[in-house]
């Protein structure tokens, strides 16, 4: 792709790439487990804040070990809020994720997570508001120069995609995906064939949280600028729009979707002024024409259109009646 | 020999006494009616047996176990299944997933997150099989969801005697079909099961239904077991008669 594409619709591409993880990981929860999430935005965050700090506090400037520190760092506080999610279902499990991602907000809005590494995070925060800035790491020890960076680091973003892509795709076929789908679509029976549902609905948790992570880690790269605003409640529910737009049910539409969004986004920046506006009205028309998502309503219509021609081949060469 | 009893079981809701006081024991091998007016207990007591409600007093014997706080988990392990009044299925997955995912659970493979479902042989086998016992072999491609109702009731019972149970609750298995297809569910329940040497307790209304195909037959009235016996003995209790049956 960076010998194809030039280097700005290259970035753009690997925003849609990133957002497809970020996505990609939020369905194993939401569209497979049946639980929506509102506070994904926190692991997301947390996968790139962790290097952040490491890169600030201790010098650290491997790209390697700030992506592997932003999914550890995930995975764990996944697993340790998931404990707490998953003891609620359904619409309290998402009030429950929105109330995480809220006081996690706010303790980066407000500072106090930054009072965790003394005077000097304290001096960070006063710096930036809790934003911080990630300067171009090394890769496999090698440093490269600003023009070669982004063609570089693509590389690390696809196969970010594609092992994110590979191991979601393999659970979701494998007994475990079954076991969480089973759990979505009736919890009660599941547990009455022997499924533990809250220790499986956590073990979903901690794994999309894992990816979450990695996503995470990439923006924060990619971006090169991390704000509270990735922790918020709002990021969440772009991620769950984007989700929503390609279709929760099936496997490819949380990628679609990210890269709907992606392109949609960078539609409505021709209108500076009323971005928002203009991208409100084009999810309204996208919503209108795929109302089960993307990739939901056009296999939806595929179907449709499969059956009519077998009714119609069945009626062509039906026998003559007697 | 007992596979299952209950001392003393008690459940009350309030004033409504549910379950009050039930001794109850199974006989391994037998297929056993749990009948009763509307209100008499027979649901609280299989939701008491399968874990899905917990005794206010009173014990739960299984196999000399006792299972009185073991979870519903640990009750399927133990080898208690069940199905359910309204049918209870995983709607959006396939008849054949649907049997194929009680298979999963019960050789603990449904944590085996990177291998893929489809290429499990034996599971497969023993679906294709289970369904086919069922009559409803041909049928696995089928979304749940989209299957006739006597379709459904037959899977939701497939899905619980794939977890291979010593013991099987039944609960209303022919509740909201046709006159035809009740017949048919029995039919195809009774011969599995008993094929099968599997201990059953089903709950019904259908008199005809249940004097045609148990062994024995429990009445519940007002949370206490009203009387226990063969179902010519059922047929010749006056008081079952007169509280339950009706004179007329």
């Amino acid at each position: 792709m960076p010998g194809v594409l030039e280097p700005y619709p290259l970035i753009v591409l690997c925003y849609a790439l990133v957002y497809s993880i970020a996505c990609l990981s939020l369905n194993i929860l939401f569209g497979t487990t049946g639980l929506l999430s509102l506070g994904h935005a926190v692991y997301f965050g947390a996968g790139a804040y962790t290097g952040a700090f490491l890169h600030t506090l201790v010098g650290m400037d491997s790209l390697e070990i700030y992506l592997l520190s932003g999914i550890v760092c995930a995975t764990a506080l996944a697993a340790v809020l998931g404990y707490f999610c998953v003891q609620a279902s359904r619409m309290h499990f998402a009030i429950l994720t929105l109330a995480f991602t809220q006081i996690v907000n706010a303790s980066f809005v407000g500072g106090s997570f930054f009072r965790l590494f003394g005077s000097e995070g304290w001096f960070l925060y006063m710096l930036a508001g809790g934003s911080m800035y990630i300067p171009r790491l090394t890769m496999l020890g090698i440093e490269y120069e600003p023009s070669e960076f982004i063609a570089a680091f693509y590389n690390y973003i696809a196969g970010g995609f594609l092992v994110t892509v590979f191991v979601l795709r393999r659970i979701d076929l494998s007994p475990f995906g079954k076991a969480l789908r089973a759990i979505r679509d009736n919890e009660i029976r599941a547990e009455s064939i022997g499924i533990p549902v809250r220790r499986y609905r956590w073990l979903a948790f901690v794994i999309s949280g894992l990816f979450m992570g990695l996503a995470g880690a990439l923006y924060g790269q990619l971006n090169r600028q991390i704000t509270p605003e990735q922790l918020g409640w709002l990021f969440s529910a772009i991620l769950v729009l984007a989700t929503v737009l390609g279709g929760v049910r099936q496997f490819a539409g949380p990628v679609i979707g990210a890269f709907a969004y992606a392109a949609l986004d960078e539609f409505a920046l021709h209108w500076a002024g009323t971005r928002n506006m203009v991208m409100g009205i084009l999810l309204i028309a996208v919503v209108c024409i795929f109302p089960m998502g993307i990739a939901g309503t056009t296999v939806a219509v595929a179907d449709h259109v499969k059956r009519l021609a077998k009714k119609r081949f069945q009626t062509r060469h039906q026998p003559p009646l007697q | 020999m007992s596979l299952l009893r209950t001392v003393n079981l008690k459940k009350h809701f309030g004033e409504t006494r549910a379950v009050d006081g039930v001794d109850f024991v199974v006989t391994e091998g037998e297929v056993l009616a749990l009948v009763g007016p509307n209100g008499a207990g027979k649901t609280s007591l299989v939701n008491l047996l399968s874990a899905y409600l917990t005794p206010d007093s009173g014990e739960i014997i299984f196999l000399d176990q006792d299972i009185t706080n073991m979870s519903v988990t640990g009750r399927i392990k133990a080898g208690i299944a069940r199905s359910f009044q309204i049918v209870n299925l995983f709607d959006d997955l396939t008849a054949f997933d649907n049997v194929a995912l009680s298979i999963f659970s019960r050789e603990n493979k449904t944590l085996k997150l990177m291998s893929l479902a489809d290429h499990d042989h034996e599971v497969n086998k023993e679906t294709d099989e289970v369904l086919e016992l069922f009559g409803l072999g041909g049928k696995g491609h089928i979304l749940a969801k989209e299957m006739a109702q006597g379709e459904r009731k037959l899977l939701d019972v497939a899905v619980a005697y794939a977890l291979r149970p010593k013991f099987l609750f039944l609960d209303e298995p022919t509740s909201g079909v046709s006159t035809r297809d009740k017949a048919q569910i029995m039919d195809t329940i009774s011969s599995v099961v008993r094929a099968g040497h599997i201990t059953a307790a089903v709950v019904e209304h259908d008199m005809d239904v249940v004097f045609k195909y148990s062994d024995r037959i429990v009445v519940m009235s007002d949370g206490k077991i009203l009387a226990d016996g063969s179902p010519d003995e059922i047929r010749a209790n006056k008081e079952v008669e007169t509280i339950f049956l009706g004179t007329g």
